[in-house]
């Protein structure tokens, strides 16, 4: 399409020719000018709606050749000047294109025609014109309705084509046909924003009190919004905002605008209207003044929340330790401590080896907040863990008794800890000595009783053996059993010895051996052996009887001497008590079975037996590699 | 040292270590250990040493140690670590049985028996023994559910029992792979035991 721009109309050329063609072409330019003068302008005004679309404007143009439709009803139109606002575009021809219509109409996003009807408007001289354009538009989709306006009502008839619907601003697009006369262009078709605050978003932070409100900042316009601000205001009077700035805003775009306030306690637990209002001063031109305000968002900032109450957090370092080999026995000096913000009740702190089996336990007092207990526990190495390397750690709380901050700390590092072999211990022995500690010999002058003692001098525990006594060389030997004696202890017993008869008295040979079989082997055998005299009084009370019995019988063979009442015969002939002994009775199964009291032995028997006690045991278990 | 038999499929710990076994004249047993419990014996009254036979005492020691095999198997499996993810409700809700292959453990199991030597009735001293079980197992499947071992099956283990007396050891058993036969059903279930985390 060829277009230029043309403020008044082509001149026409001079020509040079005869009088007689003069008068002819006199008449025939006169008729020319008239036509000339007669020819028109056509005014077409695109405005409003999808017809702020140059492509749009350029299909709607493009659908009819306006000059030869205005022709069809004998108007001439010579030029046919398109309006956008400010914009002009004259066009001296105006051929019709309809296929390029329709690409154009689908390439702005129209292939269907406008979703909304469109209006043209018309005067007297283009009341046939608007008919058929109407015509033509709807071969792109575009249904218009056609209205006749007087020229001193366009202005009215076009602001009836802008009506607010609830916040947002409708607008119907329009055409204005009129060939009357240059028409000044509508100032409100010029680009204009129109900024609408949207329904705020409310959070508010309990631990900082900060509420953070966020506004939605549209603009709906056609024009650009140069930066403004926002006040926030809340309608309960509870709190105040200060303005806040809005970027410069390009038209159907938006922004969001963030407000942050802290939020005094008295206000906590109450409930806040919140209204946001842009451009609060007007300072920006808009389109549409009344749909600055936004939605009213109550918002109640919570109660504050009680605190939690503070929990402890338990740790046990591992401090050092110490093995002692004589007594096997490892010590661990460990440190409890309570490194969190609440109070920890008593519980216990435990040794564990690798497999998770408890070896120690001590019991760890109540700890304040960053305190500590240190505490020793003992451990006794097993003889098989000599010579090799524990693996050891410490664990507090095992129980869970204490609730902390974190469970996961309360065991210490494993401990790697080389237990050193046993040194070989040298050889030693027990050592036994037998003393006769004392005597004291009895009224009959024969019976003696020896306090015997066996000491253990030696360095090794004694097994248990016997011990012998004996008096002459001939009389009985008295057996005992000598326990098992460690090294330093001793045992003693006293023991009567019965020597022979001696007429005269005179000493008493007494004998003690221990180990007499030399079972033991020993550092020393010469003091297993200990020989001690004793002294035996003259037996005068024997002698003394000798002498009574000769008398007796000499008053028996005479009876005149014969002293006291005589005994009965019964009483004299009385069986002896009977003898005591103690036997054993061994029995397969325990329990105690009565013997028969009338055994005819006369001995006292005793029941000896075994009973067997199970015991489930400890187990544990280890995974052992493929 | 002499490999228990495997014919019969064992049943208590004395099936294990093979006490019932044992002759009954003292060679059998080491002198050392012959000679503390004889010295030990006497030592609670005087003349009870020679009262007791060495069969009487492995007689009365065989009881010591009936203790059922499988209770040692279910104490050693409840504290086993790889089934303490089945503790967990949310990997395992309770409602949920699995049935867990295990690889190869080593069980220890530690027991002091004891036989009381009684006169009359009345308990005059007590004689306690050590006894260590370590068994081997190679293999064996265990249904878990809900916290709890409820079967176990295809159970292999092999391994040795040893007896001493106050460090003298007297009984050394090799015991030669059993197999135990059949299912062991729980039915109450065996709870398994939660285990202290280690930690670093």
């Amino acid at each position: 399409m060829k277009s230029c721009r043309a403020d008044t109309p082509a001149r026409p050329f001079p020509v040079r020719i005869c009088p007689a063609l003069q008068m002819l072409g006199m008449l025939l330019c006169s008729l020319f000018f008239a036509s000339a003068v007669l020819a028109q302008t056509l005014e077409v005004e695109f405005a409003q709606g999808p017809f702020d679309e140059p492509r749009v404007r350029a299909a709607a143009f493009s659908v009819a050749d306006w000059q030869q439709l205005s022709g069809q009803y004998g108007q001439a139109v010579r030029y046919v000047m398109v309006r956008y606002g400010d914009d002009e575009v004259w066009h001296e021809q105006t051929p019709q294109a309809p296929d390029r219509a329709r690409a154009l109409m689908a390439e702005a996003g129209y292939m269907d025609g406008f979703p909304t009807p469109a209006i043209i408007f018309h005067d007297q001289s283009t009341a046939r014109l608007a008919v058929l354009i109407r015509r033509a538009l709807s071969t792109i989709g575009v249904e218009a309705s056609t209205q006749l306006v007087a020229p001193q009502d366009r202005a009215a008839a076009i602001a009836a084509t802008q009506y607010n619907f609830g916040r947002e601003r409708i607008e119907i697009p329009y055409i204005f046909l009129t060939t009357s006369r240059r028409t000044p262009p509508i100032e409100r078709l010029n680009p204009v924003a129109d900024l609408i605050a949207g329904r705020p978003l409310v959070r508010f932070n309990p631990d900082t009190r900060m509420l953070l409100v966020q506004v939605p900042v549209q603009n709906i316009g056609r024009g650009e919004a140069p930066p403004s601000t926002m006040a926030l205001n809340d309608l309960s009077r509870r709190l105040r905002f200060a303005n806040v700035r809005v970027p410069a805003i390009g038209p159907r775009s938006a922004t969001q605008v963030e407000v942050t306030a802290p939020v005094p306690e008295a206000a906590l637990g109450q409930e806040l209207l919140l209204q946001a209002i842009v451009d609060p001063d007007e300072r920006v031109l808009e389109l549409n003044d009344q749909n600055n305000l936004s939605p009213t968002v109550p918002f109640t900032p919570p109660e504050p929340r009680p605190r939690p109450e503070p929990k402890p957090d338990l740790t046990v370092e591992w401090q050092r330790h110490a093995f002692d080999p004589q007594t096997g026995v490892l010590t661990v000096a460990l440190v409890v401590r309570n490194s969190g913000a609440g109070n920890a009740k008593a519980h216990a702190v435990d040794i564990i080896d690798q497999d998770g089996a408890r070896l120690a336990r001590s019991a760890v007092p109540p700890l304040s907040p960053d305190s500590l207990f240190e505490a020793s526990q003992t451990i006794l190495v097993a003889e098989r863990s000599l010579g090799r390397t524990i693996v050891l750690a410490a664990i507090v709380d095992s129980a869970d008794q204490v609730d902390e901050t974190n469970e996961r700390n309360n065991q210490c590092r494993l401990q790697r800890i080389p237990i050193p072999a046993p040194e070989p211990e040298e050889e030693v022995f027990a050592d036994l000595a037998v003393r006769i500690s004392a005597t004291s010999v009895q009224n009959d002058g024969r019976s003696v009783d020896v306090a015997l003692e066996v000491v253990n001098t030696g360095a090794r525990t004694s097994p248990s053996t016997s011990l012998t006594l004996r008096g002459d060389t001939d009389s009985e030997v008295i057996r005992l059993f000598v326990p098992s004696l460690r090294p330093g202890t001793s045992w003693s017993s006293t023991q009567t010895v019965v020597s022979r008869f001696r007429a005269t008295g005179g000493a008493f040979e007494l004998l003690a051996r221990v180990d007499p079989d030399n079972l033991i082997p020993e550092t020393n055998k010469a003091n297993n052996r200990f020989v001690r005299t004793v002294m035996l009084p003259f037996p005068y009370l024997i002698w003394g009887g000798v002498g009574l019995a000769v008398i007796l019988v000499l008053s028996m063979v005479f009876p005149r001497f014969r002293p006291g009442p005589k005994r009965p015969k019964a009483q004299r002939d009385s069986p002896p008590s009977p003898k005591t002994s103690l036997d054993y009775v061994p029995r397969p199964d325990p329990g105690f079975q009565q013997i028969d009291p009338d055994d005819a032995g006369g001995a006292v028997k005793l029941e000896v037996s075994l009973r067997a006690v199970t015991d489930a045991g400890q187990q544990t278990l280890i995974k052992e590699d493929a | 040292m002499a490999d228990a038999q495997t014919d019969i499929a064992p049943h208590t710990l004395a099936d294990l270590a093979g006490s019932a076994d044992m002759q009954t004249d003292d060679q059998q047993l080491p002198d050392e250990a012959r000679d503390a419990l004889r010295e030990d014996i006497g030592s609670f009254g005087a003349g009870l040493a020679q009262l007791f036979t060495t069969a009487g005492i492995l007689v009365a020691l065989n009881k010591a140690l009936d203790v059922p095999l499988t209770d040692i198997l279910k104490s050693g499996w409840s504290s086993a670590v790889d089934l303490q993810p089945y503790l967990d409700p949310e990997k395992h809700p309770p409602e949920e049985t699995t049935w867990v292959d295990f690889g190869k453990q080593k069980l220890t199991s530690t027991h002091n028996p004891k036989l009381e030597v009684l006169v009359n009735g009345k308990r005059v001293g007590t004689l306690t023994f050590d006894v260590v079980l370590t068994l081997h197992i190679t293999a064996t499947k265990l249904l878990v559910g809900n916290g709890r071992i409820w079967q176990a099956t295809g159970t292999a283990f092999k391994g040795d029992c040893r007896l001493s007396y106050k460090g003298f050891p007297f009984i050394k058993k090799q015991i030669a792979k059993v197999s135990l036969p059949g299912t062991l059903n729980f039915a109450e279930g065996v709870r398994i035991s939660k285990l202290p985390v280690a930690v670093g």
